[in-house]
């Protein structure tokens, strides 16, 4: 599974917060440690995809882009998943979790994640335009803590602007 | 009453509208009418998709059909004799997605619209050079991402400072009411269907 899981002392954090980059109220403060991750499915499926709308095979194109999102949806339940029990292990709590670009988080905070992880070891970068390649990539963070944090049970979706337009709003990454 | 190759095309009957075509051909019907025809399909295709009777995957097959079918009635000196009026399409610098825009520039197409594609990761001069190049009255914009709304501001602003007289439409996942008036365009196209329909309000107007 092509994943990177990097938890970083609370003072990169804090150094993050106070330069503005990361808002506090999406992070649901009281953490000790924030989860940072990119999952990919790497550049296969979507080369494959456009290869066959280049020839005219548009449905078949479309629906392997669909599955590539849903691919990439279920790493990240996958990843988060394993974070849960991580931290449950040391008898910590975790916050749900949400990525820039979503949930009226800036997009620019993407390169605050970048910044802490080198994504390059999966084959993931960061486009001037603060796009993730290859296109079927996810990026995530999550506040991990000694309290329960945030509304117990919700999930980024939840919290999704895109609630009424998502074809996987309410799925968690599965249909 | 629609005829039986217009309603084969409205049930995305591949097969059907194909033997019907080529029937129609062997029957001396001028391919210009079977085209229109095909087109008269796409129509009703866009109203179930409004009724919520047909989906996005059924738009993208409807496209499939009817652009072999175009092709080949073209290829037969089909013509829908001048289209509606000229449109430029995109999706913004900065983002690579092109599905969406990709079937709104096919149900424009079916729609007797002509459509320059200029792809994706489009700069705002080159929307600005294609409107100057082409004459379209029209630009519709695309993007996935929340990167994509800066560039689209700019677009307008670019045309605008170009002093083109054209109307903007926006599309996208992320993009919505309020970020069509943060970027200036005229107006929101929530899906492949509004946009066709705003193309005919605006050219029906008589864009100048």
């Amino acid at each position: 599974m092509d994943m990177i899981e990097l938890q970083r002392r609370v003072d990169a954090v804090e150094a993050a917060v106070a330069a503005n980059r990361v808002t506090e109220k999406k992070l649901s403060v009281e953490l000790d440690r924030l989860a940072i991750g990119v999952c990919t499915i790497g550049p296969k499926l979507p080369t494959r995809s456009h290869e066959y709308r280049d020839r005219g095979e548009a449905v078949r194109g479309m629906l392997l882009d669909q599955l590539g999102s849903l691919a990439v949806g279920q790493l990240s339940q996958l990843f988060y998943r394993q974070l849960e029990m991580d931290a449950a292990s040391q008898g910590l709590h975790i916050s749900t979790y949400l990525s820039p670009g979503e949930s009226e988080w800036s997009v620019r905070d993407q390169a605050v994640i970048f910044d802490l992880l080198d994504a390059t070891q999966i084959g993931v970068s960061l486009t001037e335009s603060l796009l993730m390649k290859p296109i079927k990539s996810l990026s995530l963070m999550a506040g991990i803590g000694r309290h329960p944090m945030g509304v117990p049970g919700a999930t980024h979706c939840d919290y999704c602007t895109m609630a009424d337009r998502c074809p996987f709003h309410g799925k968690h990454g599965s249909l | 009453m629609a005829s039986e190759l217009t309603m084969a095309m409205a049930d995305l009957d591949e097969l059907k509208v194909q033997e019907l075509v080529k029937a129609g051909l062997a029957a001396g019907v001028s391919p210009s009418r079977l085209l229109d025809e095909c087109r008269e399909g796409m129509t009703l295709i866009g109203e179930r998709f409004e009724t919520g009777e047909y989906y996005l995957s059924d738009l993208i097959m409807a496209g499939e059909i009817f652009k072999v079918a175009a092709a080949d009635l073209a290829a037969q000196g089909g013509s829908s004799g001048p289209t509606k009026g000229k449109v430029v399409l995109g999706t913004v610098k900065g983002d690579i997605h092109d599905i969406g825009k990709d079937i709104v520039v096919t149900m424009l197409r079916g729609a007797n619209y002509e459509v320059t594609d200029l792809g994706v990761d489009v700069e705002p001069a080159k929307f600005v050079a294609a409107v100057r190049e082409t004459g379209a009255t029209v630009v519709g914009m695309s993007g996935l991402l929340t990167i994509s709304f800066d560039p689209m501001k700019e677009t307008v602003d670019a045309l605008k400072a170009a002093g083109l007289p054209v109307k903007v439409m926006i599309g996208g996942g992320p993009v919505s009411e309020q970020v069509r008036e943060y970027v200036g365009a005229d107006a929101l196209g929530v899906d492949a269907q509004s946009a066709v329909a705003l193309a005919g309000q605006w050219l029906g107007e008589g864009v100048k």
